[in-house]
């Protein structure tokens, strides 16, 4: 049963659509020349080359070392030759082949065309490794010690596909022991024993230019726990910027905590951990993108805005028929997340974010909610192949007022550094959360 | 944790800068008035590959200057000047629009030509306040200018407004507060897409 946070996230809902529709209609009509924005009145005039548009004639790839890498940087890059484009569509061409996961660096070139008037856009791109390792630690003032580490490789296959696959540990470490005050901590770290695994194949411009298919199957492996996933998604750009995902994905969950159904009034001290347990669900998801960011790594500018509305059903639930109660079967989520990223300096940037999350299955709908920002320097190394950050974090995670009286706030500073190279990514967090 | 910041260290010391100090070649020669300064003879960045690259891209390319002195007081000067070049393929000439108290539009005609233009360039900077010897000019290069041109044209001629205002009152050396928020703000606005930077120190010549 679908209870009342059915109206919220139908809501949520119309209100991403509207927000698309006016920012798709916006960006359609790109043909007029962007009106500079109106100068001070200054008597000194200042420095200002009227607005060019191109026509794009032919798109070209220098850089690239698989054939194929370059007709996916061209169909990503979204450019239609015959038409034409400002210099910030081109920028956003450029921004958009420059979050794709093999490519460092593009930068764009025009040359002459066939024919006075026609341009061919060249862009020169820096591949990234075939090969890349990853790997993010993170340690909280309680102690608690997270972190990941995976491989990954990817290949292109065919005119414009390519196949990854990683390969990771999912827990390095964790603590069992968490130190309460005055008294003596006590650490016990296990060693990494839950992997994952997964295998993704990418088809580029299925659908015209810029649309993507992807497939994954993915499975965690060595814990108490285990997870096994397939998803299929496809991705259609609707506008310069925007993106609308349709997905849908099988999950399987095996090992839960199960209880006692005929026992009269439920205690959690009769759960018990059945490793065979297995809960099955499917998720049917929309979501619509609207990205200008210019790094998926550690961004400098630009704004990601991302909101969906997914259906879960649950298909099997081995747990579920051991409780006195039985959970919703299907359920209505939705999200929403904003990130904007405002430029201070040259490598300085303020990046502010919004997420949360609504289900309908949750007592109070919404969860995950976070607000906050973050201070980051950036160093950008020649071409980009190196990228090094440090930033600090405060995020605002709920607030409230208590049935106790007052207000009551939570949330957590996090100071990060990362660095990436052609070949590898890696991240080490500091955390401390308050009024946890 | 004491790998992970051995691993980081010496992955940082191997990242390469995008800053590049012009101490290799001559330092321009700025010269200062009355209420102004000129920089001349700049050093030959139009060479340097990844430059011309954004040069000869056929897109608009503006090239950022920022003059620095300070004054008898010890307060820092800051003053802009900005130069926006865009290549055409087809005729290989240069559109150059020069900004300043006197802006200038002019067309280089071939590529052959860049360098003697660059070469026999002057810029002119304001300095309200007779600056003491030693100044630093830094460049940034910056790429993609439509949109984001419109920022920094803005932003520089609410600077150069704020610079009439300051003028106006330079006896009591009195410098609006206000003229100092948008001049940093020009700075910080105007810099924020710099893809590269070169810098020099020079000796102020006073000006015959």
């Amino acid at each position: 049963m679908i209870r009342g946070s059915m109206t919220r996230c139908v809501l949520l809902a119309a209100a991403l659509l509207a927000g698309l529709a006016a920012r798709g209609r916006a960006e359609e009509t790109p043909t007029a020349p962007r009106e500079a924005a109106p100068a001070a009145t200054a008597s000194p005039a200042p420095p200002s080359l009227p607005a060019r548009r191109y026509r794009i004639e032919s798109i070209a790839v220098t850089g690239a070392r698989r054939a194929t890498a370059s007709r996916v940087v061209i169909a990503e890059s979204r450019v239609v030759t015959g038409r034409e484009y400002g210099e910030a569509d081109l920028r956003d061409a450029v921004r958009r082949i420059k979050r794709l996961p093999f490519v460092l660096e593009a930068r764009p070139t025009l040359r002459r065309g066939t024919a006075p008037g026609l341009y061919e856009l060249v862009l020169e791109i820096e591949e990234a490794s075939s090969f890349v390792g990853t790997g993010s630690v993170s340690l909280a003032s309680d102690g608690a010690v997270g972190g990941e580490a995976a491989l990954s490789a990817d290949r292109f296959v065919g005119s414009s596909s390519r196949v990854s696959a990683s390969f990771g540990l999912a827990g390095l470490s964790s603590v069992t022991y968490r130190a309460l005050s005055g008294v003596t901590q006590e650490l016990t770290v296990h060693p990494p024993t839950v992997k994952e695994a997964s295998l993704g194949f990418q088809q580029y411009d299925i659908l015209g230019s810029g649309s993507r298919l992807s497939l994954e199957i993915g499975s965690t492996f060595g814990g108490p726990t285990g997870t096994a996933h397939s998803s299929v998604s496809l991705l259609l750009p609707t506008a310069r910027n925007h993106s609308i995902v349709l997905k849908a994905g099988l999950w399987r969950f095996k090992g839960g905590q199960e209880y006692d159904a005929t026992l009269p009034r439920f205690d959690p001290a009769f759960l018990r951990f059945n490793a065979d347990s297995v809960r099955v669900k499917s998720v049917t998801s929309a979501r619509w993108i609207y990205n200008t960011t210019d790094d998926p790594f550690a961004p400098l500018e630009g704004t990601f805005i991302t909101g969906g509305l997914g259906i879960s059903h649950t298909l099997r639930d081995d747990a579920d028929r051991t409780y006195p109660w039985r959970a919703d079967r299907t359920t209505l989520d939705s999200d929403l997340s904003v990130l904007r990223a405002f430029r201070l300096g040259r490598r300085l940037t303020l990046e502010a974010h919004l997420g949360g999350t609504c289900a309908s299955s949750e007592d109070d709908h919404c969860r995950d909610s976070g607000l906050g920002a973050a201070l980051r320097y950036v160093h950008v190394g020649r071409r980009n192949r190196s990228r090094a950050f440090a930033e600090i974090d405060a995020t605002l995670g709920g607030w409230g007022h208590s049935t106790l009286g007052g207000t009551y706030y939570s949330g957590a500073w996090r100071a990060t550094v990362g660095l990436r190279l052609p070949f590898a990514a890696v991240s080490f967090s500091f955390i401390r959360r308050f009024n946890d | 944790m004491r790998g992970m910041a051995y691993v980081l260290g010496v992955a940082g010391l191997s990242v390469g800068a995008p800053t590049v100090e012009g101490a290799d070649s001559a330092p321009p020669r700025i010269t200062c008035g009355q209420k102004a300064c000129t920089a001349a003879r700049l050093p030959p960045i139009l060479g340097d590959r990844e430059v011309l690259g954004y040069v000869k891209s056929g897109l608009t390319t503006t090239l950022l200057f920022t003059l620095t002195t300070k004054d008898r007081a010890g307060q820092k000067q800051r003053a802009h000047a900005a130069v926006v070049v865009r290549f055409e393929p087809w005729e290989e000439f240069f559109d150059v629009e020069i900004g300043g108290r006197a802006p200038s539009r002019t067309r280089v005609p071939s590529p052959a030509a860049l360098d003697g233009w660059w070469r026999d360039l002057t810029l002119r900077f304001d300095a309200p306040h007779a600056p003491l010897p030693n100044a630093s000019l830094d460049v940034d290069v910056i790429p993609f200018s439509e949109a984001d041109e419109a920022d920094a044209r803005r932003w520089y001629a609410e600077s150069l407004r704020a610079r009439d205002g300051a003028a106006r009152t330079n006896d009591n050396r009195r410098v609006e507060p206000l003229g100092q928020i948008i001049d940093a703000l020009t700075l910080g606005s105007i810099k924020r897409r710099g893809v590269l930077q070169f810098s020099w120190s020079a000796a102020i010549e006073a000006s015959p």
